[in-house]
This record gives C-alpha cells, sequence and structure tokens, in this order.
C-alpha cells in the first residue's frame, strides 16, 4: 500500500463560499424585513405552528419579536420576549462574522472547541426553557410574552 | 510540500497543497468528506512517511489537545504502542488537528429555535458527540457525528420550511374558502 501514488486532489475540494454568501445575503434581507414591520401587529410573518396546533410556547417563541426589538435598540424588551435567543445570540453572531469571512476570502473565523458537556447543558437549558414557559402561574409566565 | 494524507475511510493517499490545511475535501474514490489534516501531521491510515512516528507526536501535541485532555489521551497511546507502534494511534486519529471537524452546532441552535425542534435536538446532541470525540481524539468517529448533525440540521431545516409553506398556504387558502 506503502507505494500507491498519492492522488491530488485540490479539484475536490469542499467550497463553502456559496453557503457562506447566501447565508449573510438571507440574514441581512431577514434583519431589513424585521427592522421595518413588527411581528407582534404584522401579518406578514406566520405563527408558530406549534403554538397554533397545541396552544403551548416552542423554545423559539417570540424570536422574531425579540429580534425586532433588539434591532431598534430595546435589550430589554428582547430579553423579556425570548431570552434563550438573546444568551444564544453571541454564537450566532460569531458564526455570521466567519460566514461573511468565509464568502470574502474563503476562510472563516477558527472554531471553539468547547467541552462536549457544555453542549449538553445548553440542550439542558433548551428543554427546561421550554417546559418553564409553559407553566401557568407567576415567575414561570415571565418567560412567555 | 504537499499535504499527504489517506481517505479516512477507503484510506486512499490523497494529497493537496498546504494552503488547504483544514478545509474539507471529497475522497474522490469513495465519496466521504473529511478535513484536509494540518501540515506536519501527515499521517493517516496504514500508511507511514513523512518524518519519524515521535515527531508526529510532538507537532500534534502542538494543536493543544494533548495539553487540553492528558488523562484521555495516555491509555490509547500506551495501547498502541503495545499493538505494535503508533500505526495503531495513527489510523485512529488520522493526523487531524482538533478544530478541523465542524459540530454544525450553530446551525442546530437555529433549527431548534426557528424549524424543527425535534430534529434540531438530534443534531445538537450529535454536535456535542462530535466535541467529545475531539476531545478523546477519536477523529473517525468525530467526522461521522459531524456528517450526522450536518444530516440532521438539513432534515430539521427542510421540515421548517415544508411546515411553514403548509402553514401559510394553510393561510391564505382556508379563509378564500371560506369567503365561497
Amino acid at each position: 500500500m506503502n507505494d500507491v501514488e498519492a492522488k491530488t486532489v485540490s479539484r475536490f475540494l469542499v467550497s463553502h463560499r456559496a453557503g457562506s454568501a447566501g447565508v449573510v445575503m438571507a440574514s441581512l434581507l431577514g434583519a431589513l424585513i424585521l427592522f421595518a414591520h413588527d411581528p407582534a401587529n404584522s401579518s406578514l410573518f406566520p405563527a408558530c405552528p406549534f403554538r397554533a396546533l397545541t396552544g403551548l410556547h416552542c423554545p423559539g417563541c417570540g424570536t422574531l419579536r425579540a429580534l425586532h426589538q433588539l434591532l431598534h435598540g430595546n435589550l430589554a424588551a428582547s430579553f423579556s420576549l425570548n431570552p434563550l435567543m438573546v444568551v444564544c445570540l453571541p454564537v450566532v453572531a460569531y458564526w455570521l462574522v466567519s460566514c461573511f469571512l468565509r464568502a470574502v476570502n474563503g476562510r472563516g473565523l477558527p472554531s471553539v472547541l468547547v467541552s462536549a458537556i457544555w453542549i449538553y447543558v445548553l440542550l439542558g437549558v433548551i428543554v427546561l426553557f421550554w417546559v418553564l414557559r409553559n407553566v401557568p402561574h407567576y415567575p414561570f409566565s415571565l418567560l412567555a410574552q | 510540500m504537499p499535504i499527504k494524507f489517506a481517505c479516512v475511510e477507503c484510506n486512499r493517499l490523497l494529497q493537496v497543497k498546504d494552503e488547504f490545511a483544514g478545509r474539507q475535501v471529497t475522497c474522490p474514490k469513495c465519496g466521504t468528506v473529511m478535513a484536509v489534516p494540518m501540515p506536519g501531521t501527515e499521517s493517516a491510515g496504514e500508511h507511514s512517511f513523512g518524518p519519524a512516528p515521535p515527531a508526529g507526536f510532538e507537532d500534534r501535541s502542538a494543536y493543544g489537545f494533548a495539553r487540553d485532555e492528558p488523562a484521555h489521551r495516555e491509555p490509547p497511546r500506551a495501547a498502541s504502542q503495545q499493538a505494535g507502534g503508533f500505526a495503531g494511534i495513527r489510523s485512529e486519529t488520522g493526523g487531524y488537528a482538533p478544530r478541523d471537524v465542524p459540530n454544525y452546532l450553530v446551525q442546530a441552535i437555529l433549527c431548534t429555535i426557528f424549524c424543527c425542534q425535534p430534529f434540531g435536538i438530534v443534531a445538537i446532541v450529535y454536535a456535542a458527540q462530535v466535541n467529545g470525540q475531539l476531545a478523546t481524539g477519536n477523529y473517525r468517529a468525530a467526522q461521522a457525528s459531524s456528517n450526522s448533525a450536518r444530516t440532521w440540521c438539513w432534515a430539521a431545516f427542510l421540515c421548517g420550511l415544508a411546515l411553514m409553506l403548509v402553514w401559510m398556504l394553510a393561510f391564505v387558502m382556508l379563509p378564500a374558502l371560506s369567503r365561497m
């Protein structure tokens, strides 16, 4: 096996430039639409299917309204609509910057290797948030507005 | 000096220029997508070339995972030495640097929030597995988990998209039908 000629595979490199450019464009377009229209009183945005079918809040409910508030600088209003989204936002922002750089010069930001434990913690937080915001009593009802 | 490495799946010997280290590449023989190892870790599969094996170990510690996970790394190293030198651990790790394998965590989170919660949660679990396997140096398994995470992200995204389209269609159609 050792004397096999190595095959040059430059042609087979997977390029993520087009996909990254698409992600950045779609995000900008989405941000523009969200800035102009408040999902709280606009029929432009569909209601959450999970909420419409079950009457319960999903962990993503309120994300669009929260993003609208955030784009207008209202961090507190944004946090009250969906705290999970605001907490996850720095991670998503890092990814978007990486996508932008990859679209521009073919190489994104270095990925950060966090311990697997923290990803399971995040998963637990998401599930816990999903359950707690559906408890119809005082401190928990703050999570679902 | 090009980077030479073996396909993690079919062991075909591949090479690319140094500047493509860390990029994803498709094996022309079996179609497996994998990360190009960093230069200086020119070893994978059963092939042995480049510097002497101990030098390879020094190179890998430069990427920090010997420092991060000393407890996890000691047993496999000892086992591979007993089992006939460095070939065992080399074929297991494939000479990857720890940051080469994407875990699609952000995409999984976005899918969980925007698209389809059950599939998104599966993708998050696979993302956690990627990081766990990278920490213990099991790069072949990390690559497999990475591919699964990507598949579940796409499944969640397309599922959410389809649901949303049906939903919007229902929004438009039902009032129209009720007027008739």
